[in-house]
């Protein structure tokens, strides 16, 4: 299997529809504002409400700490930050049918696997690295504000790199989603309502290590170490990204391309 | 080159092929006719690999479509109804992703070849999606050209394009012939098909009912009226002259053409010959009509 055309072609995409432009402008404007929120904003906004609050009074109410600034931003990325991938992912595959341009460069030779795979290794690599660097950024930053805690950058770049396999656990769903829906919107929607099913499941039966979510429970902890349950959980997440894309091609290969 | 036997397709209860048979011997430029909704595209999608039939044998390129794992090993260019692009990529772009999509490294003769045959070597930069409709199926069937198939699957290349479109695109359809290609092409535009078609396969709600060579069907259906000019205002007196032929049912004349229904031997053509040769008015032509496809398509449909 020669992918070279496919990853270049995947690659132009996420350039000319500025799908990768999006997500580093999501990731970021979260990296960036969370720490000034806390710095400059908050205090102001408390002030101007409760104007005879005392300083100690309302510093129990901010953030004063990197490591707590870190947290508040990962917990803005699965909540909002998700819904900017879900929603600048969603047509990767949905739109290829409901468009018909898989036609023409199946009957050329492309094979389905290929289309699939392709689209995994280049928007999950993007997921991955604008997660590393969006969560440095935001260490950076609210180092530079709060002052340094964490013990070098080493925690982060885990984090990061856990943040960004979850995206890539979400970019599967999308993918798998998207051959079975035309529709984005649908895509986007029911990828969403699974991660939240599954993170609220997750902590009500308090089984996240054995599902995705887990990675972000460990991100949070913000610790360079490796133990026994997070490589369960890794296992589990891309022994699941496997079963999707799998589940994907099979149903992409029984997929008529032409149906109206 | 297409070989099918017994096609049939349902789509939720709704039959969409009923025991479909298709005959293409190598070089043909077969079409195939039929109103919209008919079943053609959905013949198409069948003997591309691209739709699974329910019943029926299908060879094409001497290989079972149900056997083949993907469109591409059925070794066919297929040009879709309406050909979708990248919008975002150029037209070169297009042709080159798609030339490496079967695994080869891109070759920039063959696409600057391709772009120059379908006459797009101009916009060879810009994006798909500033396309007109001719040029997205000029570009289409430089696409379904990208692995030099023996064998096109045009599907109704010229239906959404205006007169000058239709010209090109069946200009370059007869050049695919030329070349030696098998051409199986699918319209509804039946005076495209007399153009260039040599092999016809007529289409009614899902079924053929008449597959033959163009010429005779043609023959099959030519009507026993002779249409003859003369070079002036033709008179009575001619007209009564002839009307009064033993093999001769109706005469009918109109300023210096006259419409002469026969009994439906090749005797009477001759009869009415001889009369003119041997008359003082000069024959400008002499015509036996012919029923065009239209009417013949016509004819099949009534009859189902």
């Amino acid at each position: 299997m020669n992918m070279t055309s496919t990853l270049k072609k995947d690659f132009k995409d996420g350039l000319r529809n500025y799908r990768f432009l999006i997500i580093i402008a999501g990731f970021m404007f979260f990296a960036l504002l969370t720490p000034i929120m806390n710095k400059l904003i908050l205090p102001e906004i408390l002030k101007s409400q409760f104007p005879g609050m005392g300083e100690e009074a309302m510093s129990s109410m901010l953030v004063n700490t990197q490591v707590e600034n870190i947290r508040g931003y990962m917990g803005d990325i699965f909540e909002i930050g998700m819904i900017i991938v879900a929603f600048t992912f969603c047509g990767s595959i949905a739109m290829e049918i409901k468009e018909y341009t898989l036609i023409l460069p199946v009957c050329s030779g492309k094979k389905y696997s290929e289309v699939i795979l392709s689209k995994m290794i280049i928007f999950g690599a993007a997921l991955v690295l604008v997660s590393i660097v969006a969560l440095l950024s935001n260490y950076l930053y609210s180092g530079i504000l709060f002052g340094f805690e964490t013990n070098g950058i080493m925690p982060i770049l885990k984090a990061g790199l856990l943040q960004g396999l979850y995206m890539t656990f979400i970019l599967s769903l999308l993918v798998l989603l998207g051959t079975f829906f035309r529709n984005q919107i649908v895509v986007g929607l029911v990828t969403l309502v699974t991660a939240y099913a599954l993170r609220i499941v997750g902590n009500l039966l308090d089984i996240n290590a054995f599902t995705p979510t887990g990675l972000l429970s460990e991100a949070d902890k913000l610790t360079a170490g490796t133990d026994a349950s997070l490589l369960i959980t890794l296992g589990i997440t891309l022994g699941l990204i496997i079963i999707l894309n799998v589940v994907a091609v099979m149903k992409l290969s029984s997929t008529d391309l032409t149906r109206r | 080159m297409i070989k099918v036997e017994g096609l049939s397709k349902t789509f939720k209860g709704f039959k969409a092929l009923d025991n479909v048979s298709i005959n293409v011997e190598k070089g043909d430029i077969y079409g195939f006719i039929g109103h919209n909704g008919a079943g053609k595209s959905t013949t198409i999608s069948t003997l591309t690999g691209l739709a699974k039939p329910d019943s029926g044998k299908c060879i094409v390129n001497g290989m079972d479509v149900t056997k083949a794992k993907s469109p591409d090993e059925l070794s066919m260019g297929y040009l879709p109804e309406d050909p979708r692009f990248y919008k975002w990529m150029t037209a070169e772009e297009t042709l080159i992703y798609l030339y490496e999509a079967a695994g080869r490294k891109s070759d920039p003769g063959r696409i600057s070849e391709i772009l120059a045959w379908v006459g797009l070597r101009e916009a060879a930069g810009r994006k798909v999606g500033g396309f007109s409709r001719g040029m997205k199926q000029r570009l289409g069937i430089g696409a379904a050209l990208i692995n030099d198939p023996e064998l096109l699957f045009l599907d109704e290349p010229s239906s959404a394009l205006d007169p000058e479109g239709r010209g090109d695109v069946l200009r370059l359809i007869q050049d695919l012939s030329d070349m030696g290609k098998t051409v199986f092409f699918s319209t509804h535009i039946l005076s495209d098909v007399e153009r260039i078609c040599n092999k016809i396969g007529i289409l009614v709600k899902g079924r053929i009912v008449r597959e033959a060579g163009l010429e005779v069907i043609q023959k099959e259906n030519i009507l026993p009226i002779y249409d003859i000019e003369i070079d002036r205002i033709i008179s009575r007196s001619v007209l009564e002259e002839i009307s009064s032929m033993g093999c001769v049912k109706k005469a009918e004349m109109s300023g210096n053409r006259l419409q002469v229904l026969t009994e439906g031997n090749g005797e009477c053509g001759k009869k009415l010959f001889r009369y003119f040769s041997d008359s003082e008015l000069n024959v400008t032509s002499f015509n036996l009509r012919k029923n065009d496809l239209e009417n013949i398509f016509l004819e099949e449909v009534k009859k189902k």
